[in-house]
Formats: C-alpha cells, structure tokens, sequence
C-alpha cells in the first residue's frame, strides 16, 4: 500500500486555504488506498487494490457557496478546482443564512493507525483466508465474504486557521459458511488487523451453518425474539439513516422530528454516537474539522438530540455536532459512530431468558423508509435463524420477512446484553456501529 | 493514452500475464439542489485514474491509482499480476475467458444538449423556482429539486487487441415535495422517487420532463395523502405504474439474472439467485404476457453503452420470453458455465472498480392498450405509484415493495387515494399473476443512478423500460401490524 503523504496534504492545504480568494476556503483531504480479497465458495475470485484520494475545496463569497472536488493532488489540479468552486459561488444564489465554519480546534488524542495493518501483504492476508478455509473443510462448508483493508488519511485545512490531520488503517473481515439452504456469517471490523481471528470468526460462522440445516417453516406472526449484534447493528444503522439527520429531522420525515424530550423507547434503550470512544472506530474530527464528541440520541428512552453539520447548524442558527460530511453530500450530516449501550444480561444467558421465541442471527436488505416518521422497516432474517423452545434451540427455521415499527419494538425490550459487537457503518472506513444482543417481547414478522 | 498502455500492457505480456487489459477514465460530475426555494448545493467533480485488469494462470487480480503517469500505472500493473499470482498459488479451479472479437472503435451516446454548456443560471432558477413555488402552497412543509449531469470519457485496450473509446453523457433530475400536518410527513415525487429518473441523454431531457408542468398535480397528490387513509390489507388485483414496476424488474429479474450471482460470486455479500443454471429455458418465471430483455443499445437508457468494461459489444438478451427464463447476463469469465460467449455486461464503477456483471438496461416488453384502458378494465382493485422502500431476500424470492401512494379502482374508475401502501410475494408467483402490460403509449426507460453491488460497493446506473402492468390477487398491506 502506498505510503502517507501528510506534509504534502497540508502544505495545498495552506496553501489553497490562504489564497484569500474568498471570504472562507476549506480544504478537506482523503487520501486512501485499500485492499480487498474476495471469496466465494472458499477459493479467491477477485484481488482489488485501488488506490484514490479526494480534494474538496469549499468556498464562499458572503452568503454564496461553492464546492468542487478532485481526486488529483497535482498543483494545477487543486488550483482548477479553488476556480471551480470559486465560480460556482459566484454563480449561485444567496443563502438565507452565513455559514459558519469552525476556526482553529484543539483535538483528543486519537489512535486509529496500526503500522503493522498498513504493512499486511496480501500473500499474508490470503494465507489468514485460506487458513479459515479449512475450519469448514472436514464437513463440507464453503466459504464467501471479503477481507479488506486500508491505510488513509484526512486533512482538512480552512482560512480561519484551522489545521487537522489524522492518519488511519482499517481492517473488516465479512465471512459466509454456506452449505446447500444452509449458513452462517461472521464480521468484525478494527483499525488493527491483528485483532480479528479470522479463524475463529470462519470457524463459527461454519457452525452456525451446519446448525442451520434443514430449516422448518414458521407462520407470520408476533414472536419473541433474541436478536444478535449483527441483526440489532442493521436497526440501528437504519434509525440513524431515518431519524438522527438534522435534514429529516427539520423537514418532518424523521420519527424525532417535534418529539425531542418524548419518550420514544423503551428506558432500556440508550443510543448516542461518539467518534472519540475507541470501542468503535474511533477518529477526532469530522469533515469540516470539527471535533468529535458524544452526542446522545436517545437517553434512556427519551429521544435527545440529531446530528448537524456546519451547514444545517447554520441553516436553523444551531452548533455543528461534529457530523460535518464531504461538502457536496447533499444527504447531509448523520451520526457516523454509533453506540447502543449495553445492559446488564450476560449473552450466554439469553437463550434462557427468552425460553419460548426466534433467535435471529442477522438481517438481510433491511429498509428503514416504509413509513420513516414512525420508524416502521422491514427485512429478512439471513444466516441462522432458530427455533427456541424451553431456552434452547430446537430448530433452525427457513429465512423470515419482519415488518415492525423499531422505536415501538424497542420498548418492548425486555433484556440487553453487556456484550457488544461492532460492525462497520457507512462507506467511509471509520464509520462503525456497536450494539448488544437485544431480547423484544414481540416482533412482527409477517410473510 | 494510448502509448502508456501499450507500454503496460507489453511489459505485463513480458511478465507472463495470460491476459490484460486496462481502462482509463475521466468523470465529470455536477450536481445542484435546492431546498425550499434555495440552492442548498452546487457543486462539481473530477475522478480521473486508471485500472488493470490481470489474469495469470487462471487467476485474476486488479490495481487501481489516481496517479496517471506510466511509472504509477506500472506499479499499478505489478500489483494487479502479484495478486493474481498470490490467488493463482491458492486457487486450484481455473478461470477460462470466452473469445470476443478485439473491436476498435470510438463511440459516444446520443445527446442534443450538453448540459455542461447549460449556464448555471438556467438550471438554478429551474430547481429553485420548482421548490419555491411548492413551498408558497399550503400543506406543503418541504421541498427538495435536484440535477445532476455527468460525463465518463473512458479509453480501454486489451492484450488481445481490443482499443475502445468511449464517451458516457447522462442527465438526471427530479424533486419531491413533503405534505405534513405535524403528525404525519408525506412525500410525493416526480418523475421518480428517490434520486430522480436518469437516462445517457443530454439536457433535453431535463426539459422534456417539464418539472414545472406537473408540479400541480405533484402538490395536489402530496397533500391528498396527508388526509387519506391507510392502505386496507388484503389479497387485491394492483396495477403498478411504470416507475414502480421498473425497479420490480431491477430487484426481482435484473439481479437474478446476473450469471456472477448465480455462481456464487456475491454469496458473501448481496447473495445468490433462484434462477439456478438448470432453470436455464424452461422455468416458469411469469404468465405469458411477461417478456422481459436487457439492452444495453436501448437509445437513452441510463444503461447504455456500446462496448462493456471487457470490450464486449453490447447485445440484446432475452432474459424472460413468454413467461419462461430464457438468458442471463453474462461476462467472458462466467459465459463458458452455460455453454456461451460474454453478452457484454460487465461494467465497473470508473477506473477504480473492477468491471463486475450490471444490468444494462433491464426492460418489459409493452403488451397492449394504455393505462386508461387497463383502470377501465379493472373491477375492484389498487393503482400502485412510485417506490418508496423496498427490499427483497438474498435468492431474489421473497419481496415486499411500499409505494409512495395508491388509488382505489372500483368499477373501472379510480377512487379515493390511500397512504403507505405496501405489496409483498415471492417473485415467480407475482410474475405468474400478471395478466396484462400495457402498451407503448404509456412504456417509457427509467432510469436509476444508484444501483450498488460488489465489494468495495460499486454504484451504477441502470436503466428500466416499462410500462403499468397488472397483477391479480396480491397480498397489500402490512405496512401497520
């Protein structure tokens, strides 16, 4: 993987920044080089290495804004992009409102850059694979998924003073064990390659797979239901998209919008978003260079907050929230990192808890915008799904579609584990969820 | 370009490459918003880079950089056969490339108006005034209007001959507005939901749509759904318009029929397929009025292009003839699995993502008479409009779509509007009940810009000729347990 180019990033920074061609001029680098090793049916079918960068410049001329984007970090490029955007805030409208973009910031120490993950060849990560390979072997398991990962780094520089770099690695290991109907999944996502036990996670997503073999039908209907990480990862991934954004939040379509200081869970639900908190993927800044803090979005049941940007900030005379995107994404700011609290039940004992129910592994194709305002989605059970009768498995069951209002589903919680589990969030590589295993007394599964 | 990848492409022959190819492009973006009578967003970008494409000893491996100058492209080079030698080492299966002629040839698509020579000005004032005008109207509590315009130049040049140009201009659009009373938010969007209708024309397309001209009609249904009721549940014969039922192709014959699904190339990620290999020309997929066809030389379709990203020529396939599952999409790679040669459909998102196999343009042939014809010829059912969520299982069966509004048809007649309908099936069985499409009259591609799959996630564009269909005794109405 290449290497770093930190002066260089901050030098066009500085550079394009204090041109003073505008009132305001930021510059938001990405530069990123990744590896992904695919597999299907435990043999390798496609080695990627891309390696690609972004120069956003946001500038802007009183109440007009400007943004272009290059993905060369040659002069003239970066200099045909300052005009670019120059001309469009030249040509654009007026805002009703000035954006306010942060000055100069002081950020918390954070680690997110592993020598050893940038380092990693890719005959060493094949061979970790092909290592996994094996543990479905004896019995007749084929593995799919992907190891991927990359070393990058952002900096964002603006003419009010602000300068902000941070490097980073990331590593995500997705597994499938396959065997005829039958799987099973494992995941796990860090910034340290070395921390996933790719054998281990092959290893129990293959037995996952056997125990899913011949699956029973089970009729729609309301069940309880002990959802796994991977599966609660998919809900809140899905909240977030519909309901913590400033922009659904202010336009009326998210299920907070006018209900901030309501209870819209159950008091055992505690989601907040924290990009310092090193348990997920953890980076000080956002695109704008705002620092990262903890938001709560919904605390102890009562929802509590949205995430913003410098430009929705602005837009209803608020603070940015740390939640800056690239300029130019015009979905606007979300919680990036989130944290679903954990409870005070150990995971290995929650088959007992739940004694009669449905145990889901994971989800598949969740949708969150049936009905967005009343949080309502639907989604198919994948990879392990069973049958749980006196708190033990009796047998997997076929694949199950569920259609539930989430926030009405979350205050029928009944048990929340101490363990959590984090999955990657988003595009961006440090982008993560972390939640626990979540007992509900009814869920709607419906066809 | 052409020399530095003639000197690429030798030095990976020299090296022992089996095959190579390698593909430049540059893309051009720019897109706008407005909310509520402002310009929220304006902005443009550049993506320019190159990728290599390797296969050594039957295993394949691809680098890409941004960095376009020969020495970075070589390393790119290297790095793409290290990885194929590295999975060739593991790998004990083979991969076999079915033969294509090395075409040579320079294509651009069709366009009247390139929206690049629109003034800014022109396209503000149209999104602008859009959403300005929809806020001035009471009820309506947002909304949103949204262009976008991109230009791919792309140059591809294989070890077997192949020296391709070619020039992608596509235009998109749309907006929506938000009716809302406090207690509910509803959206309704023209031409299509989501990110608009997209098509590889130029900005005579935006002008065709007329955005102001329909905007009546698009406040009018917003705000009626704030008052309407919520979708009864039940088994009801539907008619799906034409946006709608294009994104039913997408989910539930369009990825299906992807050969790299069916074996198994995403089973780690977006899954397989039901339409197994010995399916191949004789599963019942629908009724007999179901013939659907992908066609990448579709004129304007968001999916068009005369040459894939393997320097296959685009070709029209039969995916469904008469109700029965005919053909696949295919590439070099997957074709021999069924006897074949590639059908050109393999695509990768710019430079940096490997050419994997898209849809094209996936599209229903139009049956007869028009959607007139077809509300008038339906006694008791549901007009279904415009999607609004959707999600389907990882064999492509088990499907359950929302729309952003329904009408009652009673006696051949629509009736009262209804909030937050939902449908849901199993793909064969709802395509068996199809019992009429209507004709050219009401057919049209549709265009999506955000069709993802593959890991790292590629997006694509894709396009979706079709027309309202009908379909009997369909399940409606889970969305409220």
């Amino acid at each position: 993987m290449d290497g770093l180019l930190k002066d260089r990033l901050l030098e066009e920074g500085e550079r394009v920044a204090g041109s003073k061609r505008a009132d305001t001029i930021e510059f938001i680098a990405n530069n990123d080089s990744s590896s992904t090793l695919r597999f299907s049916s435990s043999r390798f079918h496609q080695g990627i290495s891309v390696s690609d960068a972004s120069f956003h410049i946001r500038v802007t001329l009183g109440r007009k804004i400007g943004v272009a984007s290059t993905n060369s970090i040659e002069r003239s490029a970066l200099d045909r992009c300052l005009d670019e955007a120059l001309s469009i805030a030249r040509t654009t409208r007026e805002e009703p409102f000035l954006l306010r973009i942060p000055g100069p910031c002081r950020y918390s120490n954070v680690s997110s850059f592993y020598a050893s993950t940038a380092r990693a060849s890719n005959e060493e990560k094949a061979a970790l694979v092909s290592a996994g390979f094996k543990e479905g072997a004896p019995s007749g398991v084929l593995h799919s998924g992907a190891l991927a990962t990359s070393v990058g780094e952002i900096a964002v520089v603006n003419s009010k003073g602000l300068k902000a770099y941070h490097p980073y690695t990331s590593a995500h290991l997705s597994s499938v064990a396959s065997s005829g109907d039958a799987s099973g999944s494992g995941s796990f996502v860090s910034n340290d390659l070395t921390m996933i036990d790719i054998k281990g996670l092959m290893r129990a997503s293959a037995e996952t797979c056997l125990k899913s073999s011949s699956p029973k039908e089970a009729p729609p209907g309301v069940y309880r239901v002990l959802l796994e990480p991977a599966a609660v990862s998919e809900l809140v991934h899905w909240l977030s998209y519909t309901g913590f954004g400033a922009k659904g939040f202010h336009d009326g379509t998210s299920f907070l919008s006018e209900r901030l200081g309501e209870a819209v869970t159950g008091e055992k639900v505690a989601i907040y978003d924290d990009g310092l908190d090193g348990g997920g993927m953890a980076v000080p800044f956002d695109f704008e260079g705002a620092p990262k803090r903890r938001l709560s979005l919904i605390d102890r049941g009562v929802a509590a907050g949205v995430a913003y940007d410098s430009l929705t900030a602005s837009s209803v005379g608020g603070e940015s929230t740390g939640h800056g995107p690239f300029p130019g994404d015009n979905e606007g700011p979300f919680p990036e990192h989130l944290f679903m609290e954990g409870g005070d039940a150990a995971a290995s004992g929650m088959l007992s808890l739940l004694g009669e129910g449905i145990l889901v592994k994971s989800f598949h194709y969740v949708n969150g915008l049936l009905n967005p305002r009343e949080s309502l989605m639907t989604g198919m059970t994948r990879h392990g799904t069973f049958l749980v009768r006196g708190g033990a498995v009796k047998c997997a069951l076929r694949p199950m579609r569920f259609t539930e209002n989430i926030l009405e589903a979350f205050r029928r919680i009944e048990s929340v584990s101490r363990e959590t589990a984090v999955y990657p969030n988003g595009s961006f590589p440090l982008g993560s969820v972390s939640v626990p295993y979540i007992l509900i007394n009814g869920f709607s599964f419906t066809s | 370009m052409k020399g530095l990848f003639v000197s690429v492409l030798a030095r990976l022959k020299r090296l022992g490459a089996d095959y190579a190819d390698i593909r430049h492009e540059r893309i051009t973006t720019e897109s706008l918003l407005s909310l509520d009578g402002e310009v929220e967003g304006f902005s443009t970008d550049t993506s320019a880079g190159v990728g290599i494409r390797v296969l050594y000893k039957g295993a394949w491996g691809f680098a890409a950089t941004n960095a376009v100058n020969e020495a970075l492209a070589m390393k790119a080079a290297e790095e793409a056969l290290a990885i194929a030698k590295t999975f060739s080492s593991v790998n004990t299966d083979k991969v076999r490339l079915s033969e294509t002629e090395p075409f040579v040839e320079c294509y651009s698509t069709p366009y009247k108006i390139d929206p690049f020579n629109v003034p800014p000005e022109k396209k503000i004032s149209l999104i602008a005034g859009v959403t300005g005008a929809a806020l001035k109207e009471k009820g309506i509590s947002s909304a949103e209007a949204f262009l976008e315009f991109s230009k791919a130049e792309k140059e591809f040049c294989s070890t077997e001959g192949a020296i391709i140009a070619q020039t992608i201009l596509t235009s998109g659009g749309g907006y929506h507005v938000i009716a809302g009373d406090g207690n509910d938010a509803q959206v309704r969007s023209y031409p299509d939901g989501h990110h608009g209708l997209f098509a590889t024309r130029g900005y005579e397309l935006i002008d065709e749509l007329d955005f102001m001209g329909n905007l009546p009609r698009v406040l009018d249904e917003a705000r009626s759904l704030v008052s309407a009721r919520e979708c009864p549940s039940g088994a009801r014969d539907i008619i799906i318009d034409g946006p709608q039922l294009a994104l039913q192709i997408h989910e539930s014959c369009g990825h299906p029929a992807e050969l790299d699904r069916v074996l198994g190339a995403e089973l780690g990620f977006a899954g397989g397929s039901f339409l197994t290999i010995d399916k191949l020309g004789s599963f019942k997929y629908g009724s007999p009025v179901v013939n659907i066809y992908a066609d990448p030389n579709e004129p304007g379709g968001a999916g068009s292009y005369r040459y894939d990203d393997e320097g296959v020529r685009a070709q029209r396939v039969d995916l469904v003839r008469g109700g029965v599952f005919t053909g696949y999409l295919t590439s070099r790679e997957t074709a021999p699995s069924i006897g074949g040669s590639s059908n050109g459909s393999m695509r990768g998102e710019g430079w940096g993502g490997l050419p994997i196999i898209r849809m094209s343009n996936i599209c229903i042939e139009p049956g007869n008479g028009t959607l007139v014809d077809l509300i008038a010829d339906t006694r008791d059912g549901l007009l279904m409009s415009v999607n609004r969520s959707w999600s389907i299982d990882d064999k492509r069966l088990n499907f359950q779509f929302g729309t952003e509004m329904a009408w009652e048809i009673r006696n051949g007649k629509l009736g009262q509007p209804f909030r937050n309908p939902v449908y849901y099936g199993t793909t064969p069985a709802f395509w068996a009940s199809c019992d009429a499409v209507c004709g050219k009259d009401d057919w049209r591609i549709w265009g999506l810009n955000s069709c993802a799959k593959g890991e790292p996630m590629q997006v694509s564009h894709v396009g979706h000729g079709a027309s309202p269909a009908r379909f009997r005794s369909v399940q409606v109405g889970v969305g409220k347990i």
